[in-house]
């Protein structure tokens, strides 16, 4: 099976998000063990872009400072790199299509595969843009996660017979959208934090908690890794 | 599966919440493309509202002066509102509005596009929201008063840079937030397929006028179309009716800022930015080595903008069109040559078309004519050159 299918089989798991680099290199590393070791199923990479459209203020800040501070793309692999020592929970790179584009699909999915992602998400690449990097998921193994929204709609059966891993579900109507999705495959669902209380956490494999956290990096505090630790631990305890 | 291609540029990289929406506009733009009732309609409201056709003037002086080429000028600035933006507009806010939306939306650089969107909701009776990057609502106040007078709500941007890419960035995830009622009115041939067509065809009235009058007039085919270019609206529209004449040169201006060799230009194809995918397209960008979009510059907010349209970055790639840039000093120097020898005063994203021609006619022959297009008038610019000139002057 499938690594982030494997490790979202239960109901209601954490799926833990930094913006790479905010805060420097070790910073990243240490977050995302603090993650892993306080529970959550998966870890999600947002790679510092300068024009992040889907994202909202604190994370579009977050990528700001990170590449303020000289942060690229390839420092994300080194994170990956020093976290893989360490870890083996499964990382998801966040991206846009132009940074990917500009390191070139090769050497990017190929990085990917010997740093040891599992998986990206591109919003910027949907569905019907999809051949442009299929064949080097193909290739170097690794998972495309496809977004669905309500407005998907008829498509979503298109999306979910290419879809593997998980799908990650926005937007308006969360709740029928995965009902949608439920019709069709039994492929875990992700959900974004602040689209939490639009359903019952029953119906949902992960809840990608983004924002606190990256509120918690923004601070910029000597403890951060023992928030991080404690705020997500305190989630998987009240599961 | 890969619609909207102009060669390998263009396509549809947006996020899935847009997709649907997408979609939709691209089929009932279809429908409406070959719907005689609303060409009609669209065709009223250019002639009767906007005062289409706009004059192709023979500039006789400048002509002279410079001993060369016959000069034309399109006069896109004689339009309602100011420039070839309403021409757009028109165009999108009828379709929004036939699509049921009773919303629009529009980011807005130097606030051409935003009076346009804003003028044309008021016409039709649409909620307008305008989206403009902080530095932009100072640099252009005016337009902010006057986008409002005519009851839009502008918005003031102030993440990234402040200036028209992320007032595109913001339009979108407004737009993102909120499809049901609304249209976003993106001002130019580029984004997400079907934008750089759609906004393309708008605009194509341009050229189809202009080759009927150059024909009428001089009984042949101009040596060249100059027009300026940011995103690349009013020159794919100066452009697109002379794309099968080949011997036809088009010419895209791009502005230069302080020049391609430092930092601060926003000249693309000119300084040999590399492809990307951005905004929904694929084409060239402005951008660092590891693909960050780069913060662009130019006197002209109108160019301000880190990329060029699919259709152009093609006619580009297929040697069919030429770009070249045009720096601040020398749009400055054509904004005061047309004002002083012809008593027009041309918008500074024009003059950098201007400012090309003024080189360009002296190599041909009186035998030869070419057209620029005047895409805006220049009033909105008088407060800016005054200052760039040194001369502390206000609005």
């Amino acid at each position: 099976m499938n690594k982030i299918t494997n490790a979202l089989q239960s109901k209601n798991s954490i799926v833990g998000y930094i913006t790479g680099g905010d805060g420097g290199i070790q910073a990243s590393v240490n977050h995302i063990l603090a993650l892993s070791e306080a529970g959550a199923s998966m870890v999600i990479i947002g790679v510092p872009f300068s024009d992040p459209v889907a994202e909202g203020p604190v994370i579009q800040k977050a990528s700001m400072r990170a590449l303020d501070s000289g942060i690229t793309t390839k420092d994300m692999f080194v994170i990956v790199n020093e976290v893989r020592k360490q870890s083996k929970i499964p990382l998801i790179l966040q991206t846009y299509a132009n940074p990917v584009y500009i390191y070139g699909y090769d050497a990017f999915f190929k990085q990917c595969q010997e740093s040891g992602v599992d998986g990206l998400i591109i919003p910027d690449i949907p569905f019907e843009e999809c051949d442009e990097i299929s064949l080097y998921c193909k290739q170097y193994d690794v998972t495309q996660i496809f977004m669905v929204s309500s407005s998907s709609d008829k498509r979503i059966t298109d999306i979910v017979s290419k879809a593997s891993g998980c799908l990650y579900v926005v937007g308006h109507d969360i709740s029928s959208t995965i009902q949608q999705v439920r019709e069709v495959s039994e492929i875990p669902v992700i959900i974004g934090y602040n689209d939490q209380n639009q359903v019952s956490s029953n119906h949902v494999n992960g809840i990608v908690i983004d924002t606190p956290i990256v509120e918690i990096c923004e601070k910029h505090e000597k403890d951060m890794d023992k928030q991080i630790f404690a705020y997500i631990q305190k989630r998987v305890v009240s599961k | 599966m890969k619609e909207g291609r102009f060669g390998e540029h263009g396509g549809q990289y947006i996020p899935e919440v847009l997709m649907d929406e997408i979609h939709k506009l691209t089929d009932f733009y279809e429908k409406v493309k070959h719907d005689d009732m609303f060409q009609q309609e669209l065709t009223t409201l250019l002639n009767e509202y906007a005062g289409r056709p706009s004059l192709l003037y023979e500039a006789k002086r400048m002509s002279e002066d410079l001993g060369g080429a016959k000069i034309y000028l399109k006069r896109e600035d004689l339009n309602h509102t100011g420039s070839h933006k309403i021409n757009n507009v028109l165009g999108q806010v009828l379709l929004a509005k036939k699509m049921g939306k009773t919303r629009v939306i529009a980011e807005t650089g130097a606030g051409q596009h935003g009076v346009a969107t804003a003028t044309a909701a008021a016409l039709m009776g649409m909620e307008c929201e305008i989206f403009m990057g902080e530095e932009d609502t100072i640099r252009q106040a005016l337009n902010v008063y006057r986008m409002e007078l005519l009851g839009a709500k502008v918005h003031a941007v102030t993440s990234g840079t402040k200036t028209l890419k992320d007032a595109v960035n913001e339009t979108m995830r407004e737009w993102a937030s909120r499809m049901e009622d609304t249209h976003y009115v993106l001002g130019s041939v580029m984004g997400p397929h079907p934008f750089p067509m759609m906004v393309r065809d708008f605009q194509a009235i341009i050229s189809k006028e202009m080759k009927a009058q150059i024909l009428e007039k001089e009984g042949k085919l101009p040596k060249a179309v100059i027009a300026c270019i940011g995103g690349g609206s009013n020159a794919i529209g100066s452009f697109y009716h002379f794309i099968e004449d080949e011997d036809v040169k088009l010419i895209g201006c791009e502005g230069a800022g302080k020049g391609v060799n430092t930092k601060l230009h926003a000249a693309t194809v000119s300084s040999n930015a590399p492809k990307g995918i951005f905004h929904g397209m694929k084409s060239y960008f402005c951008q660092d080595e590891t693909g960050q979009i780069a913060p662009v510059y130019s006197i002209s907010a109108g160019l301000d903008y880190p990329g060029v349209g699919p259709e152009h970055a093609h006619l580009h790639d297929i040697g069919r069109a030429t770009y070249v840039p045009i720096t601040d000093d020398e749009a400055v120097d054509a904004f005061h040559y047309l004002s002083k020898i012809e008593g027009i005063i041309p918008a500074i994203e024009s003059s950098h078309a201007i400012a090309y021609a003024i080189k360009y006619a002296q190599t041909l022959s009186i035998e030869d004519c070419i057209i620029v297009n005047v895409s805006g008038r220049g009033d909105k610019d008088v407060a800016a050159i005054a200052r760039y000139r040194g001369i502390d002057l206000h609005e």
